[in-house]
């Protein structure tokens, strides 16, 4: 009933596993996220402002490069560290929650952290000097003020597991256990109009899902913003930290661990897997670049770099170009239409990428055929990559610039007006260098991901439309692990580096803006 | 008895000195302001004996028991104070009545006797009436009352108070200046008041601490500092009435 050459109770099997899956991770990111906000911002862990923007580098790292890392160390036959994973090794639905996990948490994290940033501590100071010990005062201070955003975290870490398709494809696939998205992806490939039925009809189900849970964390946003007053300090005030005692070395040394465990071992052992002659080999004494070689003198690995290149400089050039042209609209000139676009531009956002992909799939072949009809030929993967990435990249940038138009006194750019400053001038010699900061980063929140894209362009690539994702896909569906290894370090290695310039900027500018 | 006893109590954040070595004591039954102009110490000073924040060294002692000295650092909910803060802090979850009663639920005091107290506290604020209100529904006036009950409701041996007034408009200060030296007097409580404003500290003090840049400029009783300014800062704050 819902597509054809699989049964209905494959299709009921692949949802309630992407179920299962988003509420387990999302039930280990609220509990992890809510335990390190709490620690980096409460407590005298040590190291704690490192720590702080540490943990928030997950969110710019792609998963699936993460879930290439697991596999070099808990593939059942030559992990590095295979004896610590049950008999399949990292394979199945544990290996994916503990990677979508590492990811997914940083919502939670974020959400949390700047909710106790904004708090007035004297709330929980004045529950701290009438009695009440650390535990205590959570449990009836802190988390009956705060569950909203830690709520919300847990609904967007939901919608993310939903969404993910790199590592259910990854982890899930080769033991035959499908999520939608992994399902969406394997009715595809069996090609022809079928395929693409078949994968809009079960694109439907992941929508609605997507949509539901959508709908829950707006109502907790709402909710959030009509209480922020009443808990918002009134001054800057420095917390009080509770002092762990004899916990404190312990519990620092753990969450470095953790931190190591979920960022600087994956970064390891894709360096030494894509180092090693072959996989499982990983002695230093036979390290070699030819694995490094090989993949750099790949021609689809050139064709690759140019496209990825290309389409992230090119997209998120355009998308923050008009978003900051759209949020002056909106913010400073009060342009309904302007607001309304933004607002818009929170469905693709929210709309899981593999949906965006075969809905643009089915709108290409239509249009294609239309054009067949004039005699006109139009066959282009890159430029529905192009608009696939601007549609699911553009209210990031959107909402962080209409957040900083927001923050700027109007008083600035009245006093331009005055001098007799025109609207192009007003925004080239005022808003532009006020704004700076904030359009860099929205640049490179957009371009990073752009970049190392692969839910979308696996299924919308084709002849000539090679991405570096789309590439690291099939080297790792044939199996070639070090050269894979290889690519995915060089890719892990550059997206860690932006994570790291990026780390620190404020978790609601991003997930919620305006 | 109960006196609190600060000794070469000092505050280093990072390089900077917060606050140089201090020696104060506060007896029992007494109303003792710290004045100073904002960003000289004195909430910092408070805090650390309200151990929210950790001294760099001295010695804090309360009666016989000793709260911060070497290898002692007793942690804020084990060392009884009351407190009211500059914010009022007063749980917007929470009710009037559930705000008043927790520092003796949280001591696992029985519901009955919890009632009867949290009830008499309440009186004395004049704020019985609006027991189940929830914050939101206060006046800033109404919840710093409330404040006041929480810390005030554990019968604490010294209530620390940190610019509880600053927040409210001129006549409800001039009224919440009387009803707070009237409890001081009443109740015969020992009182820590933290404050910038030299009227606060002039009418309700029995002894003010002036502070300036984390040194203690002078100490004495009201009548003492004005018939007898310390030359320098003092003079030159006092000016400024």
């Amino acid at each position: 009933m819902f597509a054809d050459g699989i049964s209905n109770a494959a299709v009921v099997e692949a949802l309630l596993r992407s179920l299962s899956l988003s509420l387990v991770v999302a039930l280990i990111s609220g509990v992890a996220g809510c335990l390190v906000a709490w620690l980096v911002t409460r407590s005298d862990i040590g190291g704690g402002r490192a720590l702080s923007g540490l943990f928030s580098m997950p969110y710019a790292i792609p998963a699936y490069l993460l879930g290439m890392a697991w596999i070099v160390l808990g593939n059942p036959a030559v992990g590095a560290i295979k004896e610590i994973f049950p008999a399949g090794g990292i394979y199945g639905f544990h290996g994916m929650v503990l990677v979508e996990s590492t990811v997914a948490f940083a919502f939670p994290y974020l959400e949390l952290k700047a909710g106790f940033e904004r708090m007035d501590p004297s709330l929980e100071e004045a529950a701290r000097m009438s009695g009440a010990r650390p535990w205590r005062v959570f449990r009836d201070v802190s988390f009956p003020l705060l569950w909203p955003p830690l709520v919300n975290g847990m609904c967007l870490s939901f919608l993310y597991t939903l969404s993910s398709f790199g590592v259910p494809a990854m982890l899930g696939m080769p033991v035959r256990q499908f999520v939608l998205t992994t399902l969406i992806y394997s009715q595809f490939r069996l090609g022809g109009m079928a395929g693409i039925a078949s994968g809009l009809r079960l694109s439907l189900i992941l929508l609605v899902m997507a949509m539901l849970v959508l709908a829950l964390s707006n109502r907790l946003v709402g909710l959030q913003r009509r209480r922020g007053g009443a808990i918002m300090g009134s001054r800057v005030t420095r917390p009080g930290l509770v002092r762990l005692g004899g916990g404190r070395f312990p519990v620092s040394a753990a969450a470095w661990a953790v931190f190591a465990a979920a960022v600087v071992l994956p970064w390891g052992a894709l360096a030494f897997s894509a180092l090693a002659p072959v996989a499982g080999n990983y002695s230093p004494s036979e390290w070699t670049f030819r694995n490094l070689d090989y993949v750099l003198a790949l021609p689809e690995f050139r064709e690759a770099l140019v496209n990825s290149l290309a389409l992230s400089l090119s997209v998120a050039t355009f998308v923050v170009g008009s978003g900051f042209l759209l949020a002056f609209a909106a913010v400073r000139r009060g342009s309904r239409a302007a607001e309304w676009i933004i607002e818009a531009m929170g469905v693709p956002f929210s709309t899981p990428g593999t949906v965006i992909a075969i809905l643009l799939i089915f709108v290409s072949t239509w249009a294609a055929a239309a054009m067949g009809r004039l005699g006109l030929s139009f066959d282009s993967p890159l430029f529905w990559m192009a608009l696939a990435y601007a549609l699911k990249y553009c209210a990031v940038s959107a909402r962080m610039l209409a957040a900083a138009y927001r923050q700027v006194h109007p008083s600035l750019e009245e006093a331009a007006v005055v001098s007799g400053a025109t609207t192009l001038i007003l925004l080239r010699t005022i808003w532009l260098p006020l704004l700076s900061r904030t359009v860099l980063a929205a640049w490179f929140l957009t371009a990073l991901p752009m970049f190392t894209e692969l839910t979308m362009s696996v299924l919308l690539t084709g002849p000539g439309g090679a991405t570096m994702g789309t590439v690291l896909f099939q080297l790792q569906e044939y199996a070639d692990q070090p050269s894979a290894a290889a690519l995915a370090w060089i890719l892990l290695s550059a997206a860690l580096m932006g994570a790291f310039f990026m780390r620190g900027r404020k978790a609601e500018e991003i997930l919620e803006g305006g | 008895m109960s006196d609190l006893r600060l000794a070469g109590v000092a505050k280093r954040f990072g390089e900077k000195n917060v606050l140089e070595p201090m020696d104060i004591v506060v007896t029992d039954g007494s109303f003792v302001s710290l004045l100073g102009p904002s960003g000289c110490g004195k909430t910092t000073l408070l805090r650390l004996i309200a151990g929210l924040e950790t001294p760099s060294a001295g010695e804090i002692v309360l009666g016989d028991t000793v709260l911060y000295g070497p290898g002692v650092n007793i942690p804020p909910e084990k060392r009884r104070f009351g407190m009211v803060f500059q914010s009022y802090a007063v749980w917007p979850h929470m009710t009037v009545f559930e705000n008043v009663e927790y520092p003796l639920k949280v001591r696992g005091m029985e519901r009955k006797e919890r009632t009867e107290r949290v009830m008499k506290t309440l009186a004395l604020v004049h704020m019985e009436e609006l027991v189940d209100r929830y914050p939101h529904q206060l006046s800033g006036g109404q919840q710093q009352r409330a404040a006041l009950a929480r810390g005030l409701v554990m019968e604490p041996p010294v209530l620390l108070l940190d610019e509880p007034l600053s927040n409210l408009d001129a006549r409800l200060r001039a009224e919440m200046r009387r009803e707070i030296r009237d409890l001081h007097r009443g109740l015969g409580i020992t009182i820590l008041y933290v404050t910038h404003d030299q009227r606060e500290a002039f009418e309700m003090a029995t002894n003010i601490v002036i502070i300036n840049e984390g040194r203690i400029e002078q100490k004495g009783t009201p009548g003492e500092i004005q018939n007898d300014p310390a030359p320098g800062f003092v003079r030159e704050f006092l000016s400024h009435a």
